[in-house]
Order: C-alpha cells, then sequence, then structure tokens
C-alpha cells in the first residue's frame, strides 16, 4: 500500500545521498586541505629560516634573534620594590639651589660578606645644618640574599654615618680577603674597613680624610707604582662653601636663581694616596706629579668628577683619565718612577673636537672594537655630545669618534652622569649606557629640549654590520622610564650571566633594574684572585678568544659616574658554545693561560694558577 | 539712581582696567585662539633692570598689537622680535612659541625662520634644525651662511658626504671660506685623512689668524702624523675663537643682546616708517645707555631733524664733534644742516674738514660741488663731481651736473664727449645722456670730435626705444649732418606740426631749424637745449638726513 512517506522516499533517498555524497565529499576536500595545509607546515619547518619567522606569527618565543643590524630585544625590569631596596637620595634642597645639591650621588656593587654574590652600596647625601626634615640621611648597604632580594644591613654591617657623601670605591686594600671601602664626600672623606662583614671607619688612622674644605667626587683603589698594594686616587670637584655659592648668585634668565654652573667656581687638586703597607696612606699628589695649576691664575685647574684608570699607551703601568666639568680633561701618563705627566691635550682627551672644553662627568674605558684599540666614552653635559675617544694603530693621540660610531648625535641632548660599557647582550661586542637626568627642576620652562628627568640610552653595538657601530636602542623597558639619574653601576645579581643595572636618582628613589635578556646567547664570567696584597687583582687584564674573536677586559671597578661596578668580568659568548682562549695577565705582568672546560659559568682563577 | 549710575562707571573702569592688564599673549584674542601659541610670561627676578625692561617692553609690544588687532605682518614682527630677545637671553622656549607665531603670521619671512632654525641648533636638535634649515632656505636660496650652518648639522648628523658637499659649495662664498675650510678639515680629521685635515686647518688660519679654535684640532692631526712638536705649537695656540662667519642675520641678533641695540633697531624702524618722534624717543633711549654711542648720537640726529627740531639735531651733531672732531659723517651732516639754511661759509667750511679725512666722501663732494656750481666756479665744481663719481659711478645728479659745468667752463668738445660717454657707460638707461651726444656729434666743429654716422646711429636707437619728439629731431639732426637735408626737413616739418601746444618759443625754434634744413644747412648748437641749462638742486637737507645711507647707523 502507497503511504505519503512511502511515495517520496526515491527522492528522499536522491536526496539524502546526495547530501551524503556532497558531505562526504565536503570531508574529503576539507580532509585534502588539511593534508596540504600540513604538508606545507612541515615541509617549511626544515628550512629552518621559516621556522623563525613562524614562531613568531604561531608561538611564543623562547629565543630571540634578530637580523645583524637590529638590536635584540631586551628588557630591563625595574625590581627595585620586589628587591627590597628602599632607598631615597637626600640631596637636603631646601631652596637655595647650592650646588652640592645637584651632583650626588654614587653607587657600588661589591661582595661585602664574601658570599659570592655582588651586594649593593648606595652613597647619600645629607640635610644642611639648620634644614633637617627628617633623620639623618644614611647610606644603605643591601646584602644580596640570593633570590632576588636584598636586606638592609647598614646598621649592623657598621656603615651608618651620615655624610654628605659623593661617590664610593671599594676594594681590599688591606688585602686580608674583605672589601673595604672608601666614600667620598663635601667635606671630609671616609675610609671603612671590613673585617668580615663588620666595616670600622677608620679614616683617621689611614690619613686618608682629606681637608674638611674638600669637595670629593670620583675614588679609585690601583696599584699606580706596582708594589702589589692598592693605593688611593681621589678626585676633587670645585672649591665650595655657601657663602661662595650665594654670593656668585647663579641664575638663569626665566628661571632665576639656578645650581651653580662650576665655571663660576675655582677648581681643586686632586689627591694620589700611596698605601704604605701598615694600614696608612700618605698623600703624594705634589710629588707624583697630579697637581695641575692655571698658568694665568697660578689657582688649582681641576674639577674632576669622573675617573677612568686603564693602561692607554700599553707600557705596563696603569694611567689616569680625569674627567674634568667645563675644564679640559687630564690624561696623567704613568711615567713609572711613582711620577705621572698630565698629557690630556697632546693625547687628544682633554677637549672637544673644537678644542672646546666639556661638562665632562661620567667616563669609562673598553676595547670596545675587539681590535687594540682603545676607546674611552665620557658622558657630557646637555647640548654635548658624549665623546667616544678611540685610538689608532694602537696608539695615542686619541680621536673623538662619537659621530662616525653613532653615539655623538643621540647623545647630544642628554645631559649624562653615569657611563659604561657593558655586553648586556651577551653577543661578544660591548654596548654603552648612560644614565641621563638634568640639574634644574624646571629646565624645560626656558629650553624646550630639556627635562630635567631624562630616559637612560643604551646604545647596542652592532659591530661592522651596520652604518655605525652603536646604535640605540629603543625597547629598555622600565630604562627608558626618565630619571634624574647620576650613579650607574653594574653587576650579575642574580646569577644568570647578565648584567644588571642600578641607577641612583639625586633626590629621588634609587632604581635596581634586572636584565631579562632572552638571547640564549653563551657567556663566562671570570672573578680573579691575586697575590696578597692586591687579592682582586685590580689592573689584571683578561683576554677571551671564542670563534676567532679576542675580547679584553681590565678588571677595573671603578667606573662611570661616582661608582663601582662588580669586580667579575664578564664576557658574553654570542652562539660559540665553547671558549678557544682565556689569557690573564696579572697586575705585575705575569701571563697565565687558563682552559676553559665550560661556559655558562663563572670560573675563578687564582694566580697561583689554579683555578 | 544716582548711586545705580555711579556703580555702573565703576564696573565699566574695572572693565577697561581689567582689559588692559590682560596679558593678550596668554590670553589670546578669539581671532587668534586657534592660530598662536600662548607664550607665557617668564621669570624675570634677579635680572638686570635693562635685560627685564627691554623685555618686558618688548612683550608689551606684542601684547598691544594683539589687542589693537594690528595687521598679521606687524604682529609678526612683533612677536619676531621678542623671539630674538627672549633668544639671545638663553630663554629658548619662550623665544620657540613666538617664532612660531611670527611664522605663522608671516610665513614668507626669512629671517623669522632662518632664527628658530638657529634656535634647534643652539638646544642641541640637530635633526630639527636641519629640517627648519631646509625649509628656511626655502625663502632665501642665497643666503650662504644657512648652508655653512646646515653642513654643520650634517658634519654632527654623522651624514659626511652631505657635510662635504655643503662645505664645499660655501668654500668660495665670501667670509665664509675660513669656516668652511674648517669644517672640510673636521671631516678629514674624523676620517683620519690627517695631511688632507693639516692643509685644511693651515689654509683656515691663514686666512683667520685670530680664529684660535683651528689649533687645536690641527694639531690633533700634526700629532697624528708623529709630529708631536708641531702639535705642541699649536696646542700652545689653543682659544675658543671659532673662524668667523659673515651672517648678517645672526649678527643682528646678536647685536639684540646689546639692550641699547634693541632700542636703536626700534628707532631705525620707525625712521623707515616716518615716525620720526617715535624714533627720537628710541634713540634718546638706547643713548642713555651708551652715551658716547657717536654713531647712534648721529642717527638720533637725524631723527631730529626729521622731527623738526633742527636745533636739536646741531646740538647732538656737535656734542658728537666735540669728542670725535674727525667725525666724517657728523661733519658733513652739520655742513648739510647748515647749507639747508643758507650758512653756506660754515658748511663750506664743513665740507672741507669732511674731505679733508675722507676725499671720497659723496656727499660732502656732491654738495661742495653745488655750492661752487652755483658760485659760476665750474672748474672746481666739475672736479668734486668727478670724485663722487669716482665713489659712486652710478650717481646720475653728479654726471649730469659734471656735464652741466663743463659745458658751463666752455671745455672743449672731445672732452665733453669724453664725459658724455663716460656717463653712458655708467647710465646707459638714461636716454638724455646719448641725446645729448647724438647732438653733439652731429654739429661739433672738431673734426675729431664730429661723427654724423654715430650720431645717426644713436638717434636712430632713441627714436626706435622712445619716438618723442626730442629724439625725432636729433634723428632729423643727424640725418642733416649726413646730409640727407630732404629726410630731416620732413622730420621737423612734422614737428613743427605737433608743437602747437608747446611753448611759443619752441614753435620759433622748431621753425627755424627747419628752415636750416631746407636751406641745406646746418642749424646752430644755440638752437637745441644744453645739459647747463639743467638747474642745480636746491640743498635737499631732508632727504639726505633720511636717506643718506649710514655705515654704521648704531
Amino acid at each position: 500500500m502507497n503511504s505519503p512517506d512511502r511515495k517520496y522516499e526515491p527522492q528522499r533517498s536522491d536526496a539524502v545521498i546526495r547530501r551524503a555524497f556532497y558531505r562526504s565529499l565536503a570531508a574529503i576536500v576539507i580532509l585534502a586541505l588539511a593534508g596540504l595545509l600540513l604538508f606545507w607546515l612541515l615541509s617549511r619547518e626544515e628550512t629552518g629560516q621559516d621556522v623563525i619567522e613562524e614562531a613568531i606569527v604561531t608561538g611564543p618565543v623562547t629565543e630571540t634573534r634578530a637580523a645583524p643590524e637590529t638590536p635584540p630585544a631586551v628588557n630591563f625590569t625595574d625590581i627595585t620594590a620586589q628587591a627590597g631596596i628602599d632607598f631615597v637620595h637626600v640631596n637636603g634642597a631646601y631652596g637655595d639651589k647650592l650646588i652640592p645639591e645637584a651632583i650626588g650621588s654614587g653607587a657600588a656593587f661589591f661582595d661585602y660578606d664574601n658570599d659570592g654574590d655582588p651586594d649593593l652600596l648606595l652613597i647619600n647625601s645629607s640635610y644642611w645644618p639648620g634644614h633637617e626634615t627628617g633623620a639623618p640621611a644614611l647610606p644603605a648597604l643591601y646584602r644580596n640574599d640570593g633570590d632576588g632580594k636584598f636586606t638592609n644591613v647598614t646598621a649592623q654591617a657598621g656603615l651608618a654615618t651620615s655624610l654628605y657623601g659623593m661617590g664610593v670605591a671599594a676594594a681590599d686594600y688591606d688585602s686580608d680577603g674583605w672589601t673595604d671601602l672608601y666614600i667620598t664626600a663635601l667635606g671630609e672623606n671616609r675610609l671603612f674597613r671590613n673585617n668580615a662583614g663588620q666595616f670600622t671607619d677608620v679614616t683617621a688612622a689611614s690619613n686618608t680624610a682629606g681637608p674638611e674644605s674638600d669637595w670629593s667626587s670620583v675614588a679609585a683603589f690601583l696599584d699606580y707604582d706596582n708594589d702589589n698594594d692598592l693605593d688611593l686616587f681621589v678626585g676633587n670637584y670645585v672649591e665650595w662653601t655657601r657663602e661662595i655659592d650665594l654670593e656668585i648668585d647663579f641664575r638663569v634668565t626665566g628661571l632665576g636663581r639656578a645650581i651653580g654652573a662650576p665655571n663660576h667656581f675655582t677648581g681643586t687638586n686632586n689627591r694620589l694616596y700611596r698605601n704604605d703597607g701598615d694600614g696608612r696612606f700618605t698623600d703624594v699628589s705634589h710629588a707624583a706629579g697630579i697637581t695641575v695649576t692655571n698658568p694665568s691664575t697660578d689657582a688649582p685647574l681641576g674639577k674632576a668628577l669622573g675617573l677612568a684608570v686603564f693602561d692607554y699607551d700599553r707600557d705596563g703601568r696603569l694611567d689616569l683619565l680625569v674627567a674634568n666639568d667645563t675644564v679640559r680633561n687630564y690624561l696623567f701618563h704613568n711615567l713609572g718612577d711613582g711620577r705621572f705627566e698630565e698629557v690630556g691635550a697632546l693625547e687628544g682627551v682633554a677637549f672637544d673636537r673644537n678644542g672646546r672644553a666639556t661638562g665632562a662627568m661620567g667616563v669609562d674605558s673598553a676595547w670596545f672594537r675587539n681590535d687594540d684599540e682603545i676607546g674611552v666614552g665620557i658622558g657630557n653635559f646637555a647640548n654635548e655630545m658624549s665623546s667616544l675617544l678611540v685610538t689608532a694603530d694602537s696608539q695615542p693621540p686619541f680621536v673623538d669618534e662619537a659621530i662616525l660610531e653613532g653615539i655623538g648625535p643621540e647623545s647630544r641632548l642628554a645631559l649624562t652622569f653615569g657611563l659604561f660599557f657593558l655586553d648586556y647582550d651577551l653577543d661578544g661586542r660591548l654596548d654603552l649606557f648612560q644614565a641621563n637626568g638634568h640639574l634644574e627642576s624646571d629646565i624645560n620652562l626656558v629650553q624646550p629640549s630639556q627635562t630635567y628627568a631624562q630616559a637612560a640610552q643604551l646604545f647596542w653595538n652592532c659591530g661592522d654590520a651596520c652604518r655605525t657601530r652603536f646604535v640605540a636602542v629603543d625597547g629598555i623597558g622600565d630604562l627608558a622610564t626618565p630619571m634624574v639619574g647620576r650613579g650607574a653601576a653594574y653587576a650579575d645579581i642574580d646569577a644568570d650571566g647578565d648584567l644588571d643595572i642600578v641607577v641612583v636618582q639625586n633626590g629621588h628613589e634609587a632604581k635596581l633594574f634586572r636584565n631579562d635578556q632572552q638571547t640564549g646567547h653563551h657567556w663566562l664570567r671570570v672573578r680573579l684572585e691575586g697575590s696578597p696584597g692586591n687579592r682582586d687583582a685590580i689592573g689584571a687584564r683578561v683576554e677571551l678568544t671564542a670563534g676567532g674573536i679576542t675580547q679584553r677586559r681590565l678588571v677595573m671597578p671603578s667606573r662611570s659616574y661616582l661608582s663601582q661596578v662588580e669586580l667579575p668580568v664578564t664576557f658574553g659568548l654570542g652562539e660559540n658554545p665553547s671558549v678557544d682562549s682565556l689569557l690573564v695577565t696579572w697586575p705585575n705582568g705575569e701571563s697565565q693561560t687558563v682552559p676553559v672546560e665550560r661556559v655558562d659559568t663563572i670560573l675563578t682563577i687564582r694566580q697561583s694558577g689554579e683555578s | 539712581m544716582r548711586r545705580l549710575t555711579e556703580c555702573l562707571v565703576l564696573c565699566l573702569l574695572l572693565a577697561v582696567s581689567t582689559a588692559h592688564a590682560t596679558d593678550a599673549l596668554v590670553e589670546l584674542p578669539e581671532r587668534w585662539s586657534g592660530t598662536l601659541q600662548v607664550v607665557p610670561a617668564a621669570e624675570l627676578e634677579g635680572q638686570p633692570r635693562d635685560i627685564r625692561q627691554t623685555l618686558e617692553e618688548a612683550r608689551q609690544l606684542v601684547n598691544s598689537a594683539l589687542q589693537a588687532d594690528a595687521a598679521a605682518h606687524d604682529l609678526a614682527e612683533a612677536y619676531g622680535e621678542l623671539g630674538a630677545l627672549y633668544h639671545v637671553h638663553l630663554m629658548y622656549t619662550h623665544a620657540a612659541h613666538c617664532y612660531t607665531n611670527a611664522m605663522a603670521l608671516d610665513p614668507e619671512n626669512f629671517r623669522w625662520a632662518y632664527y628658530y632654525a638657529t634656535l634647534a641648533q643652539n638646544l642641541g636638535q640637530t635633526d630639527v634644525a636641519i629640517t627648519r634649515y631646509e625649509h628656511a632656505r626655502t625663502l632665501n636660496p642665497g643666503y650662504k651662511a644657512l648652508d655653512l650652518h646646515l653642513a654643520n648639522a650634517w658634519l654632527d648628523r654623522n651624514e659626511l658626504d652631505k657635510a662635504r658637499t655643503g662645505f664645499e659649495t660655501t668654500r668660495d662664498a665670501e667670509g665664509l671660506e675660513a669656516a668652511s675650510l674648517y669644517g672640510l678639515g673636521h671631516i678629514a680629521l674624523l676620517q683620519r685623512d690627517y695631511p688632507e685635515a693639516i692643509a685644511c686647518f693651515n689654509q683656515a688660519l691663514e686666512l683667520q689668524p685670530m680664529a684660535s679654535s683651528i689649533h687645536y684640532p690641527l694639531a690633533q692631526a700634526l700629532r697624528a702624523t708623529g709630529d708631536r712638536e708641531g702639535a705642541k705649537i699649536h696646542l700652545e695656540q689653543r682659544g675658543v675663537l671659532e673662524p668667523r662667519v659673515k651672517d648678517p642675520q645672526i649678527d643682528a641678533l646678536n647685536a639684540m643682546k646689546n639692550n641699547a641695540a634693541v632700542h636703536y633697531v626700534r628707532g631705525m624702524k620707525a625712521v623707515r616708517s616716518g615716525e620720526f618722534e617715535v624714533a627720537v624717543k628710541f634713540f634718546a633711549r638706547g643713548l642713555s645707555m651708551e652715551p658716547d654711542n657717536s654713531h647712534a648720537r648721529i642717527s638720533l640726529a637725524r631723527a631730529l631733524y626729521l622731527a623738526d627740531k633742527a636745533p636739536a639735531a646741531e646740538q647732538e651733531l656737535r656734542t658728537v664733534l666735540a669728542r670725535e672732531p674727525d667725525n666724517v659723517f657728523a661733519l658733513f651732516l652739520l655742513g648739510l644742516l647748515y647749507d639747508g639754511a643758507d650758512k653756506h661759509v660754515e658748511s663750506m667750511r664743513l665740507y672741507q674738514l669732511a674731505l679733508r679725512q675722507d676725499p671720497g666722501h659723496a656727499g660732502a663732494n656732491f654738495y661742495l660741488g653745488n655750492y661752487y656750481y652755483r658760485e659760476g666756479r665750474f672748474a672746481e665744481a666739475a672736479r668734486h663731481y668727478e670724485a663722487v663719481i669716482q665713489v659712486e659711478p652710478k650717481h646720475l645728479g653728479a654726471h649730469m651736473l659734471l656735464l652741466a659745468a663743463r659745458e658751463h667752463a666752455g671745455v672743449a668738445d672731445s672732452v665733453l664727449a669724453g664725459s658724455l660717454r663716460t656717463a653712458i657707460t655708467n647710465l646707459p638707461e638714461q636716454p638724455l645722456l646719448s641725446l645729448r651726444l647724438a647732438q653733439l656729434l652731429a654739429l661739433s666743429g672738431d673734426p675729431a670730435v664730429r661723427d654724423p654716422v654715430e650720431s645717426q646711429r644713436l638717434a636712430t636707437i632713441l627714436v626706435e626705444q622712445q619716438p618723442q619728439p626730442p629724439h625725432q629731431e636729433a634723428l632729423a639732426l643727424a640725418l642733416a649732418a649726413n646730409g640727407d637735408f630732404e629726410q630731416a626737413t620732413a622730420i621737423q616739418k612734422a614737428l613743427v606740426a605737433m608743437a602747437f601746444m608747446s611753448a611759443p618759443g619752441e614753435v620759433d625754434r622748431l621753425s627755424r631749424v627747419q628752415s636750416r634744413y631746407a636751406d641745406g644747412q646746418l642749424p646752430s648748437a644755440d638752437d637745441f637745449a644744453r645739459l647747463s641749462a639743467i638747474p642745480v638742486p636746491a640743498v635737499d637737507v631732508s632727504g639726505t638726513f633720511r636717506n643718506y645711507l649710514a655705515v654704521k647707523p648704531y
């Protein structure tokens, strides 16, 4: 019997079949397409380069690899708060705009407790007498707890001393195995001897205070006379008293009274203290020939704010480049008989390319081209390019190549204090960091190109692949936050091989930035243990060759502005998984080749040859 | 009712006083609120009184111009000058706002665009400076100093090829040679081409030995070649004076630092716009700051005369001469002042004193020449007119009066012809001179001078250029001199016919000449106008006080 349903059955059947066919056809097509897609993906994966692109497009990045001419993406993260750093620099400003208020201060990374990681000392200035608005300002010593945190141990370490601090030098001057501290100040400086993590003020006994009238800035421990102990160089700024400052009454049109320009103040002489080996030092400044006077006035000429200690002429003796503010920079050539000869003008470091003195502040030296030419970077005042003075044929004179190497134009506007070379991306080439910040809080009212707080600058060393060697890095994370930057230093605070940065802000909180680079580059850190007298091996040179390229580092923590970097030296190895050779030239001239069995570690080398 | 009226008046007064107290640079009038930038008031406490005063006055000028709804150009000038003052007193933010406004109001004004570019370079904003220099160059492509500054900006930017091109372009420009070589030397030093650097720096030093900044980079280059002793010699001479650049715009900007100069500049502007009383005030104010500025005092004297204060003008000139008895310009102007007052003995004495210091002084020679001319001392007059022509070859009056004086003096036709030819060479656009020469060449009794062919050539050109009756008559004369009396007669006849509206004597003259042609004879030279008929111009004291170019007005 025919029913209505049965009546349509054939058509329905056809339709069903047709639908089924189309569905299956669609399924087949989809499967085919998926297969093709899979095939395509798989075949792209085999070519390697495409994987890099695909990885960027489709998945999280575990390694960042940039084109040869492009700085790698690197983030510096502000971990100040989470690390427990709560230091705020007190400059004592109360309205008179005294020049010392704008100059401080510095920082030091050093291992105060010998537990193998870098601790952090932040130098403080203070309130002016009669204008105290809080508890006495103190320096802050933070112990690195090894887990990304720091603990303030200032008081228990014996450093709770209030002074109008400026800079710091850290070294084991008495060779007892503990790193001591020299803090410069407006007024008498202080030498703190470290005894197993406890500091004692031994200034008076050591004869290193300097006169109360001195305004000291930069300091460095070095063995200038090669007698195997660490002597002390102290840079002094200008002759200053509050009365002088107020009498000069420096003004900027449109702002009124302003922070005094140093060219209105008389210069001073630096001091060189020879280590007598018994805990005492002798001031040999005059005998050593480091006193420089203005021939026209017979008054001291110098206004030191920065110091680079290095052997510029490769004669085995450490020389001194003093960055002076608004007067010519000095280059004290070590003559080897306890004396120096000032040759800055002749050797091309004294002035800018037009023969003018600059407002020079932070300074560092490095073999940034990984060849025999040594370069010196100097941070200068606003509207002055940073200097990049480089030798040629391994010899002076220096020529300022800041323009050629890409630093000049980018650095012109900034007012640069802290400056150092570091290999932030561990590619084997030293990059350049600058901490910037103006003196005047209202400067923008009269100079539209200037601001009080200024972003730090990081210049990536591109090597020979780029039009200019140094390329300004745009993405630097929290480092780009404008700061009133002064002292700056680096250290590997988290033992991950890359270098982290601290910046001291004048009148504001210090900042600690963790390097979060993810380049996957290899590295080797080297810590030296020298002979008694100079256990830190300050002045030693380390040369590492990897992939046919030789890098050089000088063990010299005094760099940048009023600051100290950590003692170990860091070599980025890039893609190289091994080291071809490692050569140490100790301060006494002895050379030692050290086998390197693995990378991505810290290697401790003793001068006895054991490592 | 009375109380209400009083209240209304009070309110009105309050409104008026509030309006005057408004700083229109901050509270811009509605017309400009979308176009111009606010220029905040500047903190001037502690600045010297004259700087404060100068800045405040300049700001008030802008304020007044805004409130008076001044024309865009005038407002641009006011903003620009205020910007320049802020600029030289290192208040760059304020300067930037002012220049921006000046450029918005007067986009074609090179000065503000140029200063704006310079400001960026002063501030270290090299990229911005480059962009602005390139814009300013479109407004004045021939201003070479700009190219030099741009080349320096390229050098700072590490664009060495562009910098080199720029310096090469300016290398031969007057006043820019040393600075260009200095730049080229720096490029060579950067590229460690020490011989080239040494050569460039040495050349620059030869051109400007006082440019002490050259010594340092030269020392560097010498040191790099191993010449330590040579390097030391130059290091000892190191200084900070960079090669001078001929840059009138920047000179004018820097002059603004001199607060007195600000008033002088305003004074000069007031003179140009005919506001002499105002000019007097500005010059006087500037002189109150620097009373020994003789140049400015002379300018004050000129403004005083133009403001109808001749006795005061005389006094100011006497004051200058009391300090500087040999001041040529003061001597001349005082002489002119007396000349205009018919005190000829005194004026002649002063002119001669001026000429004793400066024998080529054009003004003194011209007016002394005029005096002798009026006195009938034509040879002496001619001598002085020649002296004017020596320094100002295109001085029409001097040429004309020299010829006139020579005619009066009865000099030989050959001398006259020579003078005419010299005048024509210097002033080819003056047809009267060619006309007179054509006449002379046609009628001269000196066979060495007479040249009818040349006469006809000159006359033909005159007619082609301007077929007016005197030129037609000259052609007729030349044709006659060449023997074509028929043509000459025809032309002269037509001139007679056209002369019915001329003065009666003119018709007679023309007819007389026509008759001569008809008779196949040349007319007399007396039948033609001579240059000696030109009257000596009256002493134009006002015109000279207003227009005579001072080498240094302040």
